[in-house]
C-alpha cells in the first residue's frame, strides 16, 4: 500500500515536471521568436537610417560645406549694391531642385527647407530694390543672412539627427 | 508678336521676389490678357536683373496648375535682355 502511494506521489510529481518543462520551454520559444523579430526589426530601420544618410550626403554635402559658404564670401557690397551674388543665387536654387527627393519622402521636411531657401532666396534679389543708407545697413544685410542661413543648416541637420520640430 | 505680357515694374525695381507678388503681377498684366494656343511672349523690363523662384512660380501659377510645367517651357517665350535672368527664370519653374 505504501509502494503504491509512494509510486503514485513520483508520477505526480514528474507530471507537474514535466508542464513546468513544457512551460518553460514555451516562454523561450516566444522570447526567441519575440526578439528575432525587434532583430529584424531594427536592421530594417537600421537600413533605412543608412540610405538616407547616404542620400543626405550626397544631396547636400556639396552645397552646405563648399558651394554656399563660397559663394557667400564672394558677395560684396559696392557702391551701396550687392554684387557678386548670382553664384550664390544659383546654388540656393540648385539645393532647392536637387532636394526634390524629400517631396516623396518626408514631405514635412521638403517643405521646411525649400521655404527656407525660397526666403534666403528672395532676401538676397530684393536686397537692391533700394540702396543701401550706409556701412550699418550693409553689415546689418549680412547679419540676417547668416541668420537665415544658420536657420537652414539647422533645418537640415536636424532631421539628419532625426530630431523633429 | 501680338501675343505678349508686357510687364510693368515702379522704376525702382531691380529684383523680383515673392510667390503672391508674381500672382499678382499675373493677374494684373497677363489673365485672359492672351490667346493660349498661340505661343506666347513675357516681357521682362531688361533693368530687371534677379528673378526669384517665388517669383517665377506665383506668376506662372496657374499655367503651370492648367498645363504643366513642359508646356510653360514649350509655349512660353521669356523676353529680356538678360540672358541670366531668362535662364534662371526657366530653369526655377518648378
Amino acid at each position: 500500500m505504501s509502494i503504491s502511494l509512494l509510486t503514485v506521489a513520483a508520477n505526480e510529481a514528474n507530471r507537474v515536471s514535466d508542464n513546468i518543462a513544457i512551460v518553460i520551454s514555451i516562454i523561450s520559444l516566444v522570447c526567441s521568436v519575440g526578439f528575432s523579430l525587434i532583430t529584424y526589426w531594427q536592421n530594417q530601420k537600421l537600413k533605412i537610417v543608412d540610405l538616407e544618410a547616404n542620400y543626405f550626403t550626397e544631396i547636400y554635402q556639396g552645397f552646405l560645406c563648399k558651394k554656399i559658404p563660397q559663394a557667400r564670401s564672394s558677395m560684396k557690397f559696392l557702391n551701396r549694391r550687392l554684387e557678386g551674388d548670382q553664384d550664390f543665387l544659383d546654388a540656393i536654387s540648385e539645393m532647392r531642385r536637387d532636394s526634390a527627393y524629400f517631396k516623396y519622402s518626408d514631405e514635412e521636411f521638403y517643405g521646411d527647407v525649400t521655404q527656407q531657401l525660397q526666403k534666403v532666396e528672395d532676401y538676397v534679389v530684393q536686397v537692391n530694390n533700394h540702396p543701401m543708407i550706409g556701412d550699418e545697413e550693409e553689415k546689418e544685410f549680412f547679419r540676417c543672412l547668416t541668420a537665415e542661413l544658420q536657420q537652414l543648416y539647422r533645418i537640415i541637420s536636424n532631421r539628419y539627427h532625426g530630431k523633429r520640430k | 508678336m501680338n501675343n505678349s505680357i508686357i510687364l510693368e515694374f515702379e522704376k525702382t525695381l531691380v529684383g523680383l521676389a515673392g510667390y503672391p507678388f508674381g500672382e499678382a503681377t499675373f493677374k494684373k498684366f497677363g489673365k485672359g490678357k492672351v490667346d493660349e494656343n498661340q505661343e506666347i511672349r513675357v516681357v521682362i523690363p531688361d533693368r530687371i536683373e534677379r528673378v526669384a523662384s517665388s517669383f517665377v512660380q506665383g506668376f506662372f501659377s496657374e499655367w503651370i496648375d492648367k498645363y504643366g510645367v513642359d508646356w510653360v517651357r514649350k509655349n512660353v517665350d521669356i523676353s529680356t535682355s538678360r540672358e541670366d535672368v531668362r535662364q534662371y527664370m526657366y530653369q526655377n519653374l518648378e
